[in-house]
């Protein structure tokens, strides 16, 4: 029983994980927790429902679903942050921007998709595995692999790439990073891609799973993905990798045990314990954070 | 011939005015200190040299070329290059991810490659530190790699804003040393010093900043000479 829980739990919190890795990155590059992203995820599985009704086929929808969402954005910092970054505004008004922004594509995705539940069409034709006397659907064994697989890609590209070493010099100070050569509008530009991109991915994966889509779909996900983020450390991918397994995992223990009623908080429960004990999260350094 | 030329400049933090005017030049090949009491706007205009901070009116011109108000970035691909005051080292990096980083403009591999080997040769010091975290770095090292990564990308013309900051006196005399070495190999240097008697023994001319106004400038010869540079800026010689 809490086998089966468990894989469950790893499966859904490998996506989590790849959700919480948008908030790092932003975060990283920005000092700021981009509220938006749980609408952006959203936005990622409609493209993908939206091109499959028009007949693209279901991996060039998922292609065009997963580019347009990293478009999206790139369009969110170029339109509502970069123009608050010029003018030096306080922090505050950049986060309250992105929840603003996350309500307006909520509210575009109702207008065009309509508020109700759709399905997703299945990924592939699932089967269900047993494991150790625990049930898998191939859907979870995919949806954690793939996960795994992003998150490695992300981490070596960060660690080893040329964009990577100009995204954590970035991090670390725009100004130094512009005077070495660096066009850090770009950088940001590209962080804010990675970040929609694999929040559609994730979307992709969930939504395959579950098969249902919903324009505030990405309200409470998204939410336990920052939870994630935070109980990791945010700004550490490795950081966001354990906080996303550890909520889905408890998560999925609590339902069955509690019901799944209660499944959602027990995200938040976890958060407000670890911090209250860590407060820079689990691999959080405290003052490294700004130089 | 003149590899920079700023005309006029004037620059703004708000209602301060840091810079009311500058004049000043550099020729290929040539050594120039800047020097000037704290707050006198040095800094302001290496920042607005390189696209740092935008200057309310005025130009800067580079090999004849206006980069006034072009993009740090750009800037820098156009052949200046700084060490910044209080280093500015990245401290998250590594010693040699900040050499790369100082390369980011250099899109040839093996060019990068000659270029750090260069830089190991020139800072033995830095080669044995490889993979150590800069921020863990001593002050004398963390300055020699902010000098080698500002050479990094191969400037034609290199600022330097007090590289001798907070340095034992052996350590001073080193980097004076490699600033007259760097110079050699045909690299321009525009340099900011508070010691003002070896940024004056060391360049070919100089420039007295004062309240965002050049006050005096000329050959070194005359300025180590001059009775009110004397008392103003070279109080310490004995
Ligand atoms: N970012 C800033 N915002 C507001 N004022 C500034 C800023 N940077 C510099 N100033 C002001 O501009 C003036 C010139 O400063 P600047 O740093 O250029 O001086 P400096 O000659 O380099 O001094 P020091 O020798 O102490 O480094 C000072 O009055 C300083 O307070
Ligand atoms: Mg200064």
């Amino acid at each position: 029983m809490i086998l089966q829980q468990a894989f469950n739990g790893l499966a859904l919190g490998m996506a989590y994980a790849l959700i919480a890795v948008g908030y790092s990155l932003v975060f990283g590059i920005l000092r700021l927790v981009n509220f938006s992203h749980g609408s952006v995820y959203a936005f990622g599985a409609h493209m993908v429902i939206l091109f499959v009704s028009y007949h693209f086929g279901l991996a060039p929808a998922i292609i065009l679903g997963v580019v347009l969402t990293g478009l999206l954005g790139i369009l969110i910092d170029k339109m509502a942050l970069s123009p608050l970054r010029k003018k030096n505004s306080p922090g505050i008004s950049s986060l309250i921007t992105t929840i603003g922004i996350s309500y307006i594509i909520q509210n575009l995705l109702m207008m065009a998709f309509g508020s109700e539940k759709k399905t997703f069409p299945e990924l592939f034709p699932s089967k269900m595995i047993t494991i150790a006397g625990a049930q898998v659907s191939s859907m979870q064994i995919v949806m954690f692999i793939a996960s795994v697989i992003l998150l490695l890609v992300l981490t070596l590209l960060v660690k080893f790439t040329k964009i990577g070493l100009a995204m954590r010099s970035v991090e670390q100070s725009e100004k130094i990073a512009s005077l070495m050569g660096i066009n850090t509008n770009f950088i940001i530009a590209f962080t804010f891609f990675l970040g929609g991109a694999s929040a559609a991915i994730a979307s992709i994966l969930i939504s395959g799973y579950y098969q249902i889509v919903y324009p505030t779909m990405g309200f409470v996900v998204g939410l336990k993905a920052f939870a994630a983020a935070v109980l990791g450390g945010i700004g550490l991918f490795h950081g966001s990798i354990v906080g996303g397994l550890v909520i889905g995992v408890a998560e999925a223990i609590a339902a069955s045990l509690f019901g799944s009623a209660y499944r959602d908080s027990v995200a938040f429960i976890i958060l407000i314990l670890v911090l209250v004990i860590r407060p820079a999260g689990l691999f959080g350094k405290k003052g490294i954070e700004k130089v | 011939m003149s590899l920079l030329k700023v005309v006029d400049l004037h620059t703004s933090y708000g209602k301060i005015k840091a810079l009311r005017g500058i004049s000043l030049e550099v020729n290929e090949g040539e050594i120039i200190s800047l020097i000037g009491s704290n707050g006198a706007g040095k800094s302001t205009l290496l920042g607005s040299i390189t696209g740092i901070v935008s200057p309310a009116s005025g130009k800067v011109l580079f090999e004849g070329k206006d980069i006034t108000n072009n993009r740090p970035n750009e800037i820098v691909r156009k052949g200046i290059s700084i060490s910044l005051e209080g280093r500015g080292i990245l401290p998250r990096l590594t010693v040699e991810e900040n050499l790369r980083v100082g390369a980011y403009s250099i899109s040839n591999k093996n060019e990068i490659k000659a270029a750090m080997e260069e830089m190991y040769q020139m800072f033995p010091r830095l080669a044995q530190r490889k993979k150590q975290l800069a921020g863990t770095m001593s002050g004398g090292e963390q300055q020699m790699l902010a000098i080698a990564r500002a050479l990094m990308s191969k400037p034609k013309l290199l600022l330097l804003d007090e590289p001798s900051l907070g340095l034992a006196p052996n350590l001073v005399k080193q980097i004076f040393q490699m600033i007259k070495d760097i110079n050699q190999k045909g690299i321009s240097i525009l340099l900011i010093e508070q010691n003002a008697t070896m940024a004056l023994r060391i360049a070919n001319r100089a420039y007295v900043l004062e309240n965002g106004i050049v006050k005096l400038s000329g050959t070194t010869e005359h300025l180590l000479n001059h009775s009110g540079v004397k008392k103003a800026y070279l109080g310490e010689v004995r």
